[in-house]
């Protein structure tokens, strides 16, 4: 866990946890379905990242009508946004692990981001590789892990 | 003018010097009329924070804090203009490409969210990343 204070693009914060969300977490939220995210969500320590790769696939996942909650929810909780490009020895890095392709995108940023944690219910991600930059965990054992 | 950015430095005022303090808040007794009192809401848990960070020293007072957080939400305008602006980017582009996937099972879901992966991976960002 990386404690102390970051200079985030909010200004300078007490920050417990960096996080990425996977985009089945926003889609599984926004589909209101009873969900453990808002616990992370009002947590002041933790700081939530995405990029346009989980955004434009939480779009391309929810009806159209729910486009705008998702929107406002962006805004409302603060998730910092990140349009960066990532560099190339970490795609690479990541590929010469054999992660499936849209999964490079992700842990790549993940590590960019330098987040602790990838949040994800696709329990296939990584395929049980074990990486040292940031851990993969479902929802719950998160959850469970931060009681 | 003068007055309003009297009014604006009469926080840091207090860290300062005791004396400027006394006089700035004199000043501002004459322009009282710039102040504007508001009552606010805020969530229990929210305002026991704040009382943290004024027991510690970091504020004078709780109008003190909401006076800086306000100024320091006040300079994030541009940020948030700029978070905006790539936001609406990518939700024009993405306008009807959306799927109701709130019927779906987890393992449906899942996979479709893969497929999406994978295609927009293919098609968007593979060639995306720099060198470096």
């Amino acid at each position: 866990m990386s404690y102390g204070i970051k200079n985030i693009k909010g200004g300078l914060r007490l920050v417990e946890l960096i996080l990425v969300l996977d985009s089945n977490e926003y889609i599984v939220f926004l589909n209101k379905e009873p969900h453990l995210l808002e616990k992370i969500l009002y947590t002041e320590s933790i700081i939530i990242f995405v990029n346009e790769l989980i955004v434009r696939e939480v779009l391309r996942n929810i009806n159209e009508e729910v486009k705008k909650e998702f929107y406002a929810f962006i805004f409302k909780h603060n998730i910092q946004m990140s349009h960066e490009q990532l560099p190339l020895s970490l795609i690479q890095k990541y590929q010469k692990l054999g992660l499936k392709k849209g999964d490079i995108g992700i842990a790549a940023f993940c590590e960019h981001v330098k987040a602790d944690y990838l949040v994800t219910e696709n329990r296939h991600f990584l395929n049980g590789k074990k990486l040292k930059e940031f851990k993969v965990v479902n929802l719950k054992e998160f959850i469970d892990a931060l009681d | 003018m003068l007055d309003k950015r009297i009014a604006l430095q009469e926080s840091y005022a207090v860290w300062v010097n005791p004396t400027t303090t006394f006089l700035y808040k004199c000043v501002l007794g004459v322009y009282m009329g710039e102040i504007q009192r508001i009552n606010i809401t805020l969530p229990k848990r929210l305002v026991e924070k704040s009382k943290v960070l004024i027991d510690e020293g970091l504020y004078g007072n709780f109008s003190e804090l909401v006076r800086e957080s306000i100024k320091n939400e006040l300079l994030l305008d541009k940020e948030l203009i700029e978070k905006k602006a790539i936001l609406d980017k990518w939700f024009k582009e993405e306008k009807g490409k959306g799927f109701d996937t709130s019927h779906l099972t987890h393992e449906e879901l899942i996979k479709r969210i893969r497929r999406t992966r994978d295609e927009l991976w293919d098609k968007k960002y593979k060639g995306w990343f720099k060198a470096g």
